[in-house]
C-alpha cells in the first residue's frame, strides 16, 4: 500500500502543482521571492555609432511662434511659466525656447504643429540577428502538447497486454509474484510484449553477493541540449536554453541480492535564461534539477536543486538519501535589470534615463528518486519585459517620455525525463526510457521607443505634443511553440552474468 | 597692450551672442566702463580617423586588418576659424570666474559619417561658456549652456581644456601637475622656456592619460600634446597647441586624432557696465545653472534620480499608500507602474523605507500590498532599502516560507550595509537564530554574496567577514554548500580554496565540477587564467566545466 501511494505521489505531487499555466504558477512563485536586481553600467549612444541611424526627411519652413495666447491675445513677455522640472521662466524665454525647437524640428521635416511624431532615428538591431536567425531556429518534430498530454505521456505507468508495468518498488507483492509468471521481449515495432511463461528462471552467474566488476548489460546516455537566442547584445537580446539528459547504465544483478547490483540511474534538468540591453549582459536564471539513483542500497541516492543568477547561488536544495524519496517546487523570482541611458532623439535632442528589462523568472522542477528508477520535470519559466523611464532634469522647455510595449522573452521549456527498470527477474530485465522537450516561446517582440515632448502652459491652451521619436527597438519577434525532441524506448535485457574488467583484489 | 581699434564691432558682437538671452537688457543704463573682454583669433583644425565598427562587429578578419588598412575606417576633418572673446567676469583672491565666446565661427568639415548640420553647430557654438578657475589657473567648474548640441559643447571644452595654463605660486622653471581634460586626467609637464619682465613663455607637454574616461573598461587613451603659451605682462598673447591621441580596444586602435589650434591676441577693450551685469547674471542662470568639471560625466546616480524624479511624478507616500490599499480595483499594468513609483520613492527618499517596513508589518503577507512593496523595495538600488529587506526578515524570522524567499533579495543587493550583513550572518551561523536547514543554508549563501558586494566599498570588513564565514566551515561535512558559499565569495582566497579541492586527488570529480563551476562569479585574471589552463586537464569533466565558466564569465 505504502509503495502505491508513493508511486501516486511521483505522478501526482509535480503536476498537482500544474492547476494552472506555467505563467501563473510563476506569479504566485515569484510573488513569494522578491526581485533580484543588479547595478549594470550605464550606456551612451552617440550619433557617431553604426547602432544609430538618423532618418532622413525633408526640412519644412520654419513658421514663428508669437508671443499670444491660444485666442491671439498678447501675453506679458514677463508672464511666468512654469517648466516640468520646476524651472520657472517668461512667457518671452518661452517662446524663444519654443522657436529654437520649431526651427530645430523643421530642419529635420517635424513640427511642434504636426498632429503625429516624426520617426527622426533609430538604434539598429541587425536583421541577421534577428529575422536571419528565425530560418536557423530549432525545428520542431511534433507540435506543442498540453500539460496534461505531457503528463500523460510522460506517467511512470504503462500497461502492456494484462500487465500494468511500474517502477519496480512500486509494485505491491502481488504484482511482484505476477511478474514471474511472463517473459518479456521487443518486437519488430519495438514495442514491448509480454507472454506468459510457466518455465523456471534461472540466473547464470555466481550464486554468491556479486563482486568483482561484472560486464554491464546496457548503458544509455543521451542529452538534448537547444538554445533560443535572438537580437544583438549591443542593443537587444533574449535568449533560452534547456537541457535534458538521461542516463540508464544496467548490471546484471544476482535475485538473491537486488540489492547488491551496480545498475545506476541519473536524470537531470537544466534551464537558463539570459538577456542583453545595449552591452549589458544578464544571466537571469540558471537552475538545475539533477538526481541520482544508484540500485546498490550500500550507496546514497541524491537529489540537487540549484538556482544561480549571474554566478551567485540563490538556493541549494542538495541532499542525500537512503529510501525513495520525491521532490516539486517552483522557485521564481521577480527580477528588475536597468541602467542609465543617453541615446539621441535625432538631431539637437537627447533622451536621458533609464532602460532595463524586468519581469518573472522561475524554474519549476520535480522528480523522484527509487533504487531502480529515476524521473525528473524541469521547467524554466519567463515573463520579461522591456522598459524604460524617462529622466526630467536634463532638458528645459522640453521633456522626455518612453512608450511601446516589448516583449522581451515570454516563454517556458518542458523538460522531462525518466529512466528505470519496470521489471527483472532472474533472466531478463526490462528497462524503460522515456522523454520529451517542449518549448513555447515569444522572444522579443513590440516595440520601444522614446520622444520628445513639450508641454505648454495653460494660456497656449495647455496639452503636450511628441513632435519627434527615437525607435530603441522593433520587431515582430520570434513565436513558435513545439516539441523538439520526445520518445519512450523499452529494452529487455539478458540478465547474463559477464567479467568485466579484471575485479580489483583489495587485502 | 594693444588699444581697441574697433570697439563697437565687439560690443556689436557680444550683443548679438547675447540677444538670445536678453530678458531685461532692454533698459537704458549709462555705461561704467568697469572690465576687459580680449579678443583672439581662432584656428582649430582637426583630423580624424575613426574606426568604430570594431566595437560593434564580430568581423574577425576585419578586425586582424591594421588600422589604417582596416575596411571600416571613417575620417572626419573639422576646421574652425573664429574670433574668441575672454571675459573676467568676477576675480577673488582665490578663484576668478572667465566668460569666454566664440564670435563668426566659420566651420568646414568632411565626414565621412557623421551627419552635420553646419549653421546650427555654428550658431550654437556662439553661446557664451563660463569657467571657473582657481588662483593657479586649474580649471575648477564649467558652465555650458545645457541645451547645446553635444558637438558645440565638446568643442567649447576643447577650448576650455586649451586654456588652462596651472602656474603654482611659488616661482619653478619646471613643474608637473595632474590635470583635467575633457576626456579623463592627464599629467602635464610645464616648463618656463623664456622670462623677461616683457614675456614669458611656457611650454606644456602631455605624454599620458592618468585616467581616461571610457564607457567601456576595456578602451583607453594615449595622448601626446605639445602646447606653447606666450604671455605679454600677465596676459595670454599667443598660444600653439598639437595634439595627438589614440583610443585603443583593448591592444587595437579604434581612433587616432590630430589637432592643432593657434591662439594670438588681436586687441582688447573694456566692455559697459550693463553688458557686463547681463553676462554676469547669466553665468547663474537658466541653461547654466549646473556647475560641471572639465571632464565631467553625468554619473549613473545623477541619471538614476532624474529617471525616479519622472517615473514619480507628483506623487508622494501618501498618495502611494492610498492606492495601495485598494489594490483590487487596478489592473496588473497599473500595479507595475505603481511598483516603480514605489521604487522611485524608496530610492528617493531613504527614510520611506523605513516607514514602509513599519506600514507592511500590520498585513498580511499574502497580500498584493504587501508582495508590491517587498518588490519595490527589492528593486531599489540603495542602502536603506537593503536595511528594510533585513528588517522584514528580522521582523517574520518565524516565517519559514517568508524568510528564504527574502534573502534572494539581499544576495544581490548592490548596495548591503554593514549592519544587515550582520544580521544575516547570524542567521546563516548562530544555530539559536533559526531551526530551519533551508533558511540556514540559503542565509549562508547570500551572507557570502553580500560580502563579495560591500567589497568594493568597504574592503576591510568585507574581508573580516569573509574569514569568519571561512572560519564557521571549517569542520563542515557539506562539501557542496562550502563550495558554493566560497563561489559567492569570489575572492582570493575563497579561490584559492577552490583550486585546492580542484587538485586534490582525494575530492570526488563531481565535487571538482562543482568547484570549477563556482568560480563563475569571480572574474579576477588569476582565475580567468586557471581556467583557461583547466582547458588542457586530462578530464573531460573539468574541461567542460572550465569552458562553461569562461563562457558565462565573458558573456
Amino acid at each position: 500500500m505504502k509503495k502505491v501511494l508513493t508511486l501516486l505521489l511521483i505522478s501526482f505531487v509535480f503536476f498537482s502543482l500544474q492547476a494552472q499555466d506555467p505563467y501563473s504558477r510563476l506569479k504566485i512563485a515569484a510573488q513569494r521571492t522578491p526581485v533580484e536586481k543588479e547595478q549594470l553600467s550605464n550606456v551612451k549612444i552617440q550619433r557617431t555609432s553604426p547602432k544609430w541611424r538618423a532618418m532622413r526627411q525633408n526640412p519644412i519652413n520654419f513658421v514663428p511662434f508669437e508671443l499670444k495666447d491660444k485666442s491671439g491675445n498678447p501675453v506679458p513677455p514677463g508672464k511666468p511659466v512654469t517648466l516640468r522640472n520646476g524651472k520657472i521662466i517668461t512667457a518671452q524665454e518661452y517662446i524663444n525656447k519654443l522657436n529654437q525647437i520649431e526651427q530645430q524640428l523643421n530642419q529635420q521635416g517635424a513640427s511642434l504643429r504636426g498632429n503625429k511624431p516624426v520617426l527622426v532615428s533609430k538604434t539598429i538591431t541587425p536583421e541577421n540577428t534577428i529575422d536571419g536567425r528565425v530560418a536557423t531556429a530549432a525545428e520542431s518534430i511534433a507540435p506543442l502538447k498540453t500539460e496534461a498530454q505531457v503528463k500523460a505521456y510522460m506517467n511512470p505507468e504503462k500497461k502492456v497486454g494484462s500487465i500494468t508495468f511500474k517502477p519496480l518498488d512500486a509494485y505491491n507483492k502481488q504484482e511482484a509474484d505476477n511478474l514471474k509468471g511472463y517473459t518479456f521481449s521487443i518486437d519488430k515495432g519495438k514495442n514491448l510484449k509480454v507472454t506468459t511463461t510457466t518455465k523456471a528462471k534461472r540466473f547464470n552467474g555466481p550464486d554468491i553477493v556479486m563482486w568483482g566488476n561484472p560486464k554491464s548489460l546496457h548503458t544509455t546516455e543521451i542529452t538534448n541540449n537547444k538554445k533560443w537566442s535572438f537580437g544583438d547584445p549591443e542593443t537587444f537580446a533574449a535568449g533560452i536554453e534547456g537541457t535534458l539528459y538521461r542516463y540508464a547504465k544496467i548490471y546484471p544483478f544476482n535475485p538473491n541480492h537486488p540489492e547488491k547490483s551496480m545498475s545506476e540511474f541519473k536524470a537531470s534538468a537544466k534551464g537558463k535564461v539570459w538577456g542583453s540591453l545595449f552591452g549589458n549582459s544578464f544571466d537571469l536564471l540558471n537552475g538545475v534539477a539533477e538526481f541520482n539513483a544508484p540500485a546498490d542500497t550500500a550507496k546514497k541516492m541524491s537529489a540537487k536543486l540549484n538556482i544561480k543568477a549571474a554566478g551567485i547561488t540563490l538556493y541549494n536544495f542538495s541532499r542525500e538519501y537512503r529510501q525513495s524519496a520525491s521532490f516539486s517546487d517552483f522557485y521564481g523570482k521577480e527580477f528588475d535589470k536597468s541602467f542609465p541611458i543617453e541615446v539621441p532623439i535625432g538631431y539637437g535632442f537627447d533622451f536621458k534615463g533609464k532602460i532595463g528589462a524586468k519581469g518573472r523568472i522561475g524554474f519549476e522542477y520535480g522528480g523522484a528518486i527509487y533504487r531502480t528508477f529515476v524521473s525528473v520535470q524541469g521547467k524554466p519559466v519567463a515573463e520579461v519585459e522591456g522598459y524604460a523611464e524617462a529622466g526630467i532634469e536634463f532638458l528645459d522647455v522640453i521633456g522626455a517620455g518612453v512608450g511601446g510595449k516589448l516583449t522581451f522573452l515570454k516563454g517556458n521549456l518542458s523538460l522531462d525525463a525518466f529512466a528505470g527498470v519496470w521489471a527483472q527477474d532472474a533472466e531478463q530485465i526490462v528497462l524503460a526510457i522515456s522523454y520529451h522537450f517542449g518549448y513555447d516561446l515569444e522572444m522579443l517582440s513590440g516595440s520601444l521607443y522614446c520622444y520628445v515632448e513639450v508641454c505648454a502652459p495653460d494660456w497656449l491652451g495647455g496639452g503636450c505634443w511628441r513632435p519627434i521619436e527615437h525607435e530603441l527597438y522593433k520587431w515582430n519577434g520570434f513565436k513558435r511553440t513545439g516539441t523538439i525532441a520526445e520518445g519512450t524506448h523499452s529494452y529487455v535485457l539478458a540478465n547474463v552474468w559477464e567479467r568485466g574488467i579484471p575485479p580489483v583484489l583489495t587485502q | 597692450m594693444k588699444k581697441a581699434n574697433k570697439p563697437a564691432s565687439i560690443f556689436q558682437l557680444l550683443t548679438a551672442g547675447f540677444l538670445y538671452f536678453a530678458v531685461c537688457s532692454c533698459q537704458a543704463h549709462r555705461p561704467v566702463i568697469t572690465t576687459q573682454t580680449f579678443r583672439y583669433a581662432l584656428s582649430l583644425e582637426s583630423t580624424g580617423y575613426s574606426d568604430i565598427k570594431k566595437l560593434y562587429t564580430a568581423d574577425s578578419v576585419n578586425a586582424k586588418s591594421k588600422f589604417f588598412e582596416s575596411t571600416t575606417i571613417e575620417e572626419n576633418h573639422i576646421s574652425l576659424k573664429a574670433h574668441l572673446l575672454k571675459t573676467i567676469i568676477n576675480s577673488k583672491k582665490d578663484e576668478r570666474l572667465v566668460c569666454y565666446q566664440i564670435i563668426a565661427p566659420a566651420l568646414e568639415t568632411y565626414t565621412t559619417n557623421i551627419l552635420f548640420d553646419k549653421e546650427r553647430e555654428q550658431l550654437e557654438l556662439e553661446k557664451p561658456f563660463f569657467v571657473l578657475e582657481n588662483s593657479e589657473g586649474r580649471v575648477i567648474g564649467i558652465r555650458i549652456d545645457s541645451s547645446i548640441t553635444s558637438f558645440a559643447a565638446s568643442f567649447q571644452k576643447e577650448i576650455i581644456s586649451s586654456q588652462q595654463i596651472i602656474i603654482p605660486v611659488a616661482s619653478m622653471a619646471k613643474w608637473v601637475n595632474v590635470e583635467e581634460n575633457p576626456r579623463g586626467v592627464v599629467e602635464a609637464e610645464y616648463t618656463i622656456e623664456q622670462k623677461d619682465s616683457l614675456v614669458t613663455s611656457i611650454r606644456k607637454e602631455v605624454k599620458k592619460y592618468k585616467k581616461f574616461n571610457s564607457r567601456k573598461s576595456e578602451i583607453n587613451g594615449n595622448l601626446e600634446l605639445l602646447a606653447d603659451y606666450s604671455f605679454r605682462k600677465k596676459t595670454l598673447d599667443s598660444c600653439s597647441i598639437s595634439s595627438a591621441e589614440i583610443a585603443k580596444l583593448n591592444k587595437d586602435t579604434i581612433s587616432a586624432i590630430g589637432s592643432r589650434l593657434l591662439l594670438k591676441l588681436i586687441d582688447s577693450v573694456a566692455i559697459p557696465q550693463d553688458s557686463f551685469n547681463l553676462l554676469s547674471k547669466m553665468s547663474t542662470l537658466g541653461a547654466y545653472t549646473k556647475t560641471t568639471k572639465l571632464n565631467y560625466q553625468e554619473t549613473n546616480e545623477e541619471l538614476t534620480r532624474s529617471a525616479y524624479k519622472g517615473t514619480l511624478g507628483a506623487d508622494n507616500w501618501k498618495t502611494l499608500f492610498d492606492s495601495l490599499t485598494d489594490l483590487n480595483e487596478i489592473s496588473y499594468e497599473q500595479k507595475k507602474a505603481l511598483t516603480l513609483k514605489c521604487r522611485a520613492l524608496f530610492y528617493l527618499q531613504p527614510p520611506i523605507c523605513t516607514e514602509a517596513v513599519r506600514e507592511i508589518e500590520k498585513m498580511d503577507k499574502s497580500s498584493t500590498a504587501f508582495q508590491l512593496i517587498i518588490n519595490a523595495l527589492s528593486i531599489t538600488e540603495s542602502e536603506a532599502a537593503c536595511d528594510a529587506i533585513t528588517a522584514i526578515i528580522i521582523n517574520r524570522l518565524q516565517d519559514k516560507e517568508l524568510t528564504p524567499q527574502l534573502l534572494p533579495a539581499l544576495a544581490t543587493s548592490t548596495a548591503p550595509t554593514q549592519k544587515s550583513i550582520a544580521h544575516i550572518f547570524s542567521l546563516a551561523f548562530t544555530n539559536s537564530v533559526s531551526d530551519s536547514d533551508f533558511i540556514t543554508t540559503t542565509a549562508q549563501l547570500t551572507v557570502a554574496a553580500m560580502v563579495k558586494n560591500i567589497r568594493l566599498n568597504d574592503p576591510l570588513f568585507s574581508k573580516a567577514m569573509e574569514q569568519k564565514i571561512i572560519r564557521n566551515f571549517q569542520n563542515t561535512n557539506d562539501t557542496l554548500q562550502f563550495i558554493l558559499v566560497m563561489g559567492n565569495l569570489a575572492s582570493g582566497e575563497s579561490f584559492n580554496y577552490l583550486k585546492k579541492l580542484v587538485e586534490d586527488k582525494y575530492v570526488s570529480m563531481q565535487f571538482k565540477e562543482e568547484a570549477v563551476l563556482a568560480m563563475e562569479a569571480n572574474t579576477e585574471s588569476e582565475v580567468g587564467s586557471y581556467l583557461n589552463s583547466l582547458l588542457s586537464n586530462k578530464d573531460k569533466i573539468i574541461v567542460e566545466a572550465a569552458k562553461k565558466t569562461l563562457e558565462a564569465q565573458t558573456k
